[in-house]
Order: structure tokens, then sequence, then C-alpha cells
């Protein structure tokens, strides 16, 4: 896979998105560790501020798609986690479905037809 | 539902915020930190590890920031912080800000109490259903008549035969009912001790709620049940007799109550203002008629009540009505003969009439429209002066980057914030406004019906606001025009701009000061008046006099019909009642002297009785009051006044015997009728002779007493204190007495102390007579006071405010004056001038405007005094000497007003106003 040296801005309410999804899969994690996962997974290919993840998770949190607990980190450390609730779950199901069909027509429309 | 949940978050936020600032610190410190060590981990320097952490988080302000905006309520909190710069202003200021917000409070919290007072008892109909269909039917003297506003008081009501003739008759009305009033004695079914009361009562025919269109508010109305002989006797009361006699007793339908001595069942309770203004009852009670009495067409005594038919214009029906009166004068022609039948519209009776007092409640509402207005403009003012002031200020934050928005957003908060204030003062003002007025006002009838007039607050707020606001505003468009150059540089003001603030202030104040002149002149007036009254010489010493009041009950001792002559029953009942009273409460302790009378001196209107002098010619003019005088062929000479008194009444009073003898145990019912006259009769009708020893006939009722004048007594004022003497007659009780008293007693120590001595002993004497009021004669003559005290009270408040905000104005402008030309002041006086040159100076300049708006005022003056007219007692409306106080008065207060000003330029540093460049 060819690495592009220009990295995609964070289209807004993606962020969000990506937040959720993450949750969903790894369950509860603090601020920095969302952060990580999130560069990982799109492998670099995403111009990302860490820091913008904070406004994000207090947007999250105040609609009540995520709630959060102080704790102790790995090492030792004190840290907020975060986890998805019922209502982000279901929120992330219907963005999902979005995201999926909106795709979909993308690409429909912007390979080159084939055939009727 | 998200919104919503968004924003609690938010507004918990706000008052979080130093706990998610914390919060948010450690977590960022805490993901540097992780990030730090994975950096470390991958084998990076310690420096690089932070370098590349920071990097890749981003900024940490920005972030800050965001998370900020997303924290809180980004609009509360920039509106705070208006509020808060806003009231910093204010308060720079003091005594501006203050003056501001006093003239608004005064002007919204005056206007809305007195408008409230005037809407609630003089405005508001009554609660009937469609009041202009109703009409009154009533019967005159002459036939083909038709109302004009003010005839009233010249028809008369009708015979209970003539009321069935009519709605047997009648096809233009959808019902037609009748009722008469007569005075009742409420007592309590089941007690023993004494809870009488003396009600006004109406006797109504069938049909009378429903003609008016109201229904009881508990309970219910009469239904024709109630009206047969057989059935239960049935009452309805009132709402305020419900509330304050009964306690608003919610088991109150079903009781029962002694009318008259007679049990009734109280079946409903009418609806708080329902009453008519001319009859003011506090009971209905179902009257029927009987077959003789529908027969009897003789008489009246009935007042007959209509609703017109849908469809039916008054004068269709008034035409009908003049039909049924001819055919009426052909089938009884000995009753009816050329009487007429006439429709008086009865929205006279459904709304106050209060006479005078109308006159001066509009008064009022004028004098506090004219308080509204110079608060108004004292208001635009101020605020034009301050702003004028504050152009450098605002044209300093506009270079400094201030946006015209942001600006007018600033000042907007501010005049809404003075606007807030003035407001909220002006309710409380307004609320306890109409509370003091309702202290001042008792007596006055539907005074229970007051309610803080919503609509009045809201109009006047919004006036007083729309002005503040606008002048509040204007400064602000002037100040965001790009004119900074100008506005920032000599010394901050623009000479053109501020020379036309100058005058417009100038104007303003001028305005101010002749609009204060009226009300000063007319308070002086007022005052004037009212003094006057109090020194009026009464004909006697009012001190240390008891009266109270005594109704006797007709079931009782029986009732004056008209038919009454010497020994009748009721006649000699009351006699006797009045000797025991006289002698009983003459032998109590602390009693000086005690009599009876049917009139309290002061209180009583003149109610002229005509007299036919014997053996006098008759006279070319004609009197009133003389009908049964001529029904009898005698001739008419005038008028007097009639009092029935005991013996012991002129000694009691403290009337002088001019001529003759006075009352004694000599005249009973037995010998000649005698009776005394006071000197204005005598002088009236016996100028050249001497009374003593003529005699005359009284227009009594249908038995002439026809009495021989023993004497004659010293003036005393029978009538209110600004009326004239009237001729008065004194017949003794003992041969003439009136069905209900009062007890005039002159007491030994304080007359209050002796009221419930005096209850006692009548109690003694008869348990089932009831009470009214004790009161003392100066109470007395304090009572018919009144209206003047008010007006006194009122006039003299709003002339008060009305100069107190004239000069707050004056100052205002005097001292934007002496700021602008502070330079010319220090260039004078760095010339030479001294302090009391230059404040000579400012204040000439005041002094000058003060003239001029004196001038003015004292035309304005002049131009409505005729308005006062009614008002005053014994002062001309142009009394000379009142223009010259008020304007000497506003002169002075106007004076204080630019003296402090003047004083302030006085001091003013020379070097530091000639630096002030």
């Amino acid at each position: 896979m060819e690495q592009h040296q220009r990295k995609n801005e964070v289209l807004p309410g993606t962020l969000n998105l990506m937040v959720l999804k993450t949750l969903s899969t790894l369950g509860s994690l603090h601020g920095y560790g969302i952060a990580r996962r999130i560069e990982q997974i799109s492998g670099n290919l995403l111009q990302l501020n860490q820091g913008t993840i904070y406004p994000a998770l207090l947007s999250l949190e105040q609609m009540g798609w995520i709630s959060s607990k102080w704790g102790v980190s790995e090492n030792n450390r004190r840290a907020k986690y975060y986890s998805i609730t019922r209502p982000g779950r279901k929120q992330l199901a219907a963005e999902e479905e979005n995201w999926r069909r909106t795709s979909e027509i993308m690409i429909r429309f912007l390979e080159p037809s084939e055939g009727a | 539902m998200t919104r919503l949940r968004i924003f609690f978050h938010r507004l918990l936020g706000l008052f979080l915020k130093r706990k998610l600032e914390r919060e948010l610190e450690e977590e960022i410190r805490s993901h540097l930190e992780m990030q730090i060590e994975d950096n470390l981990r991958q084998g990076m320097s310690l420096e690089d590890s932070r370098r590349a952490a920071r990097l890749k988080f981003g900024g940490v302000e920005q972030v800050k920031e965001a998370y900020r905006d997303k924290s809180r309520l980004g609009w509360i909190e920039s509106l705070w912080q208006d509020l808060r710069y806003g009231a910093r202003a204010l308060l720079r200021r003091p005594i501006f800000t203050l003056a501001i917000i006093l003239t608004l409070a005064l002007g919204i919290g005056a206007n809305t109490a007195i408008f409230s007072v005037f809407n609630g008892i003089v405005l508001k109909p009554l609660p009937y259903k469609d009041p202009n269909r109703l009409v009154n039917v009533r019967r005159s003297d002459k036939r083909g008549i038709r109302y004009q506003p003010g005839t009233e008081s010249s028809f008369g009501n009708i015979s209970p035969g003539g009321f069935h003739d009519w709605r047997e008759r009648s096809q233009s009305f959808e019902s037609l009912s009748a009722h008469r009033y007569n005075s009742t004695i409420l007592s309590d079914a089941n007690s023993t001790t004494q809870r009488t009361m003396y009600v006004g009562g109406l006797r109504v025919a069938t049909r009378f709620f429903e003609t008016y269109g109201v229904n009881a508010q508990l309970g219910r109305t009469f239904t024709d049940q109630d009206y047969s002989p057989e059935a239960p006797k049935v009452v309805i009361i009132s709402h305020d007799l419900w509330r304050y006699h009964y306690g608003a007793d919610s088991q109150i339908i079903g009781r029962t109550v002694l009318i008259d001595g007679l049990p009734h069942t109280v079946v409903g309770v009418m609806p708080p203002g329902f009453w008519l203004a001319k009859w003011p009852s506090r009971i209905w009670i179902p009257y029927f008629f009987s077959a003789e009495e529908k027969a009897t067409r003789k008489g009246g005594g009935w007042n007959v009540v209509a609703r017109l038919r849908p469809g039916v214009s008054f004068d269709q029906a008034q035409n009908e009505m003049d039909l049924i009166a001819a055919q009426l004068e052909a089938d009884y022609p000995e009753n009816n003969r050329n009487k007429g039948i006439v429709l008086v519209p009865s929205s006279a009776d459904l709304t106050m009439s209060l006479g005078g007092f109308e006159r001066l409640f509009l008064l009022l509402l004028c004098a506090v429209g004219l308080v509204l207005l110079i608060a108004c403009v004292n208001v635009a003012n101020l605020l034009l002066v301050r702003a004028a002031e504050r152009e450098r200020e605002f044209a300093l934050r506009a270079v400094l980057g201030a946006s015209r928005g942001r600006l007018l957003r600033q000042l907007l908060t501010e005049s809404l914030l003075l606007a807030a204030l003035g407001g909220g003062l002006g309710l409380l003002l307004g609320a306890n406004g109409m509370r003091a007025a309702t202290a001042l006002l008792s007596g006055v009838p539907r005074l229970d019906e007051l309610r803080f007039d919503w609509h009045a607050f809201a109009f006047t707020a919004a006036v007083s606001l729309a002005a503040g606001l606008l002048f509040g505003l204007v400064p602000a468009i002037r100040a965001a025009r790009p004119d900074l150059q100008e506005a920032l540089k000599e010394g901050g003001r623009g000479a053109a701009a501020s020379r036309r603030v100058r005058r417009m202030g100038n104007l303003l104040v001028v305005g101010e000061v002749a609009l204060a002149m009226p009300l000063l002149v007319g308070a002086g007036l007022i005052v004037q008046s009212f003094i006057r009254l109090q020194l009026i010489d009464l004909g006697f010493a009012p001190s240390r006099l008891l009266t109270i009041n005594v109704n006797v009950p007709d079931y009782k001792y029986g009732r004056n019909t008209g038919a009454s002559r010497p020994g009748s029953q009721e006649f000699v009942t009351r006699i006797k009642l009045y000797r025991e009273v006289e002698e009983r409460l003459n032998g109590l302790p602390g009693v000086e002297s005690a009599a009876v009378s049917d009139r309290l001196p002061v209180e009583h209107g003149p109610e002229p009785t005509g007299i036919s002098i014997d053996g006098r010619a008759p006279v070319a003019d004609e009197f009133e009051d003389c009908a049964e005088l001529r029904q009898n062929g005698l001739p008419c000479h005038g008028a007097v006044g009639v009092n029935r008194v005991s013996k012991d009444y002129f000694r009691t009073v403290g009337m002088r015997l001019i001529r003759g003898r006075l009352f004694d145990e000599r005249d009973t019912a037995d010998t000649p009728d005698v009776v005394l006259i006071n000197e204005t009769a005598a002088r009236k009708y016996w100028p050249d002779e001497d009374p003593v020893g003529k005699s005359f006939t009284l227009n009594f009722s249908s038995w002439f007493p026809k009495a021989e004048i023993i004497g004659v007594v010293s003036d005393i004022k029978t009538n209110e204190l600004n009326m004239p003497l009237y001729p008065e007659i004194y017949r003794p009780d003992s041969q003439l007495p009136s069905d209900d008293c009062f007890l005039i007693i002159r007491t030994k120590a304080a007359p209050e102390m002796l009221a419930a001595a005096v209850r006692e002993e009548m109690g003694r004497i008869d348990r089932d007579i009831p009470w009214g009021a004790a009161r003392t004669m100066e109470g007395v003559i304090a009572g018919t006071l009144w209206r003047a005290r008010l007006s006194v009270w009122l006039f003299g408040l709003f002339a008060a405010l009305a100069a107190a905000l004239a000069a707050a104005g004056l100052y205002g402008v005097m001292s934007y004056a002496v700021s602008q030309r502070r330079q010319e002041l220090g260039l004078r006086m760095a010339l030479g001038a001294e302090a009391g040159d230059v404040m000579r100076l400012v204040v000439g300049e005041g002094i000058k405007l003060t003239f001029v708006g004196l001038a003015l005022g004292l035309i304005a003056a002049f131009a409505l005094s005729r308005f006062i007219v009614s008002q005053l007692f014994w002062v001309a409306a142009t009394d000379p000497l009142t223009y010259a106080g008020a304007a000497m008065l506003l002169a002075m207060v106007a004076l204080i007003a630019c003296y402090l000003p003047a004083q302030r330029a006085a001091k003013v540093d020379p070097l530091r106003a000639l630096r002030h460049e």
C-alpha cells in the first residue's frame, strides 16, 4: 500500500464515530488509549492532533453516548476511563449503517460503469 | 431530547467550571506522560520524546479553549460579562443611575397604582350580561317624554299594579322585573348575643336575576317556586357579605338567618361586583305580589328593569311603551291620567357614578400622566447627557477593536439593566401604592374588587422603557459611527455634537420645569382649600361628642308607611323609646349630656322639605318638595331642613337659644305641635318680624303637622363644610319621632371610652336594636373631608415628585454643561476669574433656563386652572399668591440643583483643565 504524504483531515462527526467504534470494540479505555487506537487503525493516513479528542469526548458524554469514570491506569496513573453506553451503541449501529450506504452509493458513482 | 441533555450538561458546566478545568488538566498531563513513556520505550531520547509527544498532541491551549467552549453556555457567559460591565459603568455614576431608576420607578408605579384604582372602581363595568340591553322603565308625569342624559331624577317609580300592567302588555322585552329597596335587619338565627346588622336589601319580583343576566356564584338564584306565599322563605346574599360577615363559610348554603326577625334560608351567594350603584343591597328576597297589590295602581315604590328582546331597539321599545301608556290612561284614568312611561338605559346604575369623585379621579389621572411625562423627559435627558460624556470611552473602545455590534449590545444591556431595575421598583411601588390607596379610600364601594391592573402596568412600563431604550440607544448608534477622530481629539468632545446635545438638554429641562409648575400650583391651591375647610366655624364644639347610629327595627316598632298619624302605633312606641333612651343615657356616669336626633350635623345633605307659612300670601316662585302642600291647596313659600330631636339636643350639641324657649316636658303628643327654627330660617322667612308665635305647615306625608314657633336657636353647620348655612327647623321627637336615630352624647372624658357603656345600656333597654358604628363627632367631620384629604395628599405627592424630577433634570444638564466647558472655565480662571465669578456664570445659565420654564409653566398653570375649580373651596383658581409661591419654590429647588455642579466648576484646577487638550 502506497503511503501518501498528504494526510486527510478528520471530517467533523467522523471522529465521534471512530471513538464510539473504538470503545465498542475495546471496551473501557482512557483518552490516550483511544487516540493511539485511532492512530493505529487509520494507519497514519489521518492527520489528527491527538488533543482534539478531548473536546470530542466531552461532546459524546454530553449527548449521553459515552460515560466516564476516573480510575487507575496500567502504570498506576490516575486516568479518566470512557465506556460506550446503550444509546451510544444504538447510535453507533445507526451511523455505521449510514456510512456503509453512503460509501456504497459514492463508490458506485465513482467507478466506471460496467454495463447497464 | 439530546439537545436538552446537552443544554443541561452545559448549564451544569457553568457552575463546575473550576472542577472541569482541573480534571482536563489532569487528563492532558496524563495523556502526555503516557505518550512520552511510549516514546521512551521506542528508544527516543527524553527530549525527543517530549517534543514528539507535544507535536502529536497539538496545541494544548487550543484544546483547552475548544473544551471550554463546549463545556459551558457561551452566550450566557458573554451576557453575564456585559451585565457586569454594564453594572460597573452604571455604578461609576451612582447619582445618575439612581436618578434614572427612581424616575422610571416613580413614573411607572404611580401611574399604575392610580390607574388600577380608577379602573377597578370607575371604569370596569359590573358583571352583567350585555349591559347595554338593560333598561330601567320609569314613570313620568308627562306623556311623550324621552330620556336625555342627566334627567334620570325627574322620573319616578311605579305602583305594583302598574308594574304588572307593563309586564303584561309589553312585547319588546325578553324579561321584565322589579325591585324595591329597603333596609332590613339581619341577624343570626341561633345566637342569643347580638349579631345583628343593618343591611340594604332588595325585594325582587320574579325573573330578577335572569333580567340582569347574572348567575349565583354559590347555590342558585330564585326560581318561580320561591315566589309563592306558602313557599319557605329564602334569601340570596352578596359576595362581600358572605366574605366579611360570614367569613366565606363554605357551608353557607342552607344556613338559616333572621331577616327582620323572620327565619330565611340562604340559597345563593352572588358573584363579587353584583350590585346596583343607586341601591347598594346585600341581600335579595323574593317578593310575592298579592292579587290586591296587582290591582293597586296608586302610589309607587317599585323600580322596574327590563332586558330588550334581541332585535328590538331602544327606540322601538320606547315607542311601544308610549302606546301602552296611552292604553293605560284609557283603561285606568284616575291613576294614569297623563302619565307616561320612559325608558332609561341602565348604564347609570351599572357603573359607578361617583359624582364629584369621578372628576377628582380624572384630575388625578391627568396629574399622574403629567408626572409620567416629566419622568420620561427626565430619563431621556439624563441618558443623553450620560451618553455624551461617554462618547470618548466608546470611541476608544471602537479603536481598540470593539465591533459596532458589540458596542450596541453593551449599551443595550445597560439600558435593559436600568429598565429592569426601574420597572421592578416601579412594580413594587405600584403594588404598595395601591395598598395605600385602598387604605385612604375606605368606605368607597367595590374596594374589594381592586386588583393590580396588569394592563396599566404593562402600558406604563412599555412607554417608559421605550423612552429609556430610545434615548439609551441613540448615543450608541452615534458612538458606533466611525467619527472616531473627531471624538478622540479636542479633549474628547466634538464641538458641534456637544452643542446639539446641550441644546436638547436645555429644551428638555425647560419642558420639565414648565410641566412641574401646574402641579405645584394645583397642589398649593388644594392645600389652601383644605386648610380653609378645616378652619370653618361649625357653630358648635365638636370635641367630646360621641355619636352612635341606631336602627329601630320596623318589625318590632312598626313601620312608618306615610299614613302614620299621631297616635299611630309606630309613633307611640318610638316616642316612648326615645324618651327612655334620653333619660337613661343622661343618667350614665361619664355623660355630660345625651340626646337623640334623626340627623348628624355636618354629615347630612340639605334634604329640603317645603313649608307653607300660615297667613302668608302665595309667592310667585316655584319650589320643589311642595307636592303634598299643593295637593291640599296650601301655598308653598320655600323649603327647610327638618330635624327631629329630643329636648336635650340643643344642650348636648351646644346651640344657643336666641329667643323664645326650648323644648321641655310640656311638649308631648297631646299638646299643640311646636317647632324651633334656626337663625338662618328666621332671617330668610321672617326677616322683619319676630317669628316666635308664628306657625307654618310642613310638606310632610299625608298628615300636616302645623306647628307653632316657640323659639329661635343659633346656627350650626348641618350640611357639608363647603356648603352655606341652611334654614333648619327642629321638631321635638316627643311629637314627631323619626324612624331611626342617632345618639349624640357629650362626654366628660374621651368619647371612645364611653361607647361600650352606652351600647350596654341600650342593650338593657332593648336587645333587638342593632348597632351602627360609634364615631366621634370629630371623626364624622374628618370623614366628610376624606375627599379633600385625599386630594391634598395625592396632589402634594405628585407636585413634590414633579419638582424633584425637574431638579434632577436640571442637575443633569448643568453637570454636563460644566464638564463640557471645563477648558473654557479653566481658561477664565487662569485669566483671573475668581471662583465666585465662575459659579455665578454657571448658576446664571441654570437660572435662565429655569426662568423660561417658570414663565411657560405659569401660563400652562393658568390655562389649566379651570379644571381644578371643582375641588377648591374659598380659593380662587387663579389666586396670585399661590402662583407666586409655587414659582418661588420651584426656583429655589432649581437653584440648589444648579449650585452643586457650579461648585464643582469652581473647584476646577485651571492648569489641569487647560492641559486637557
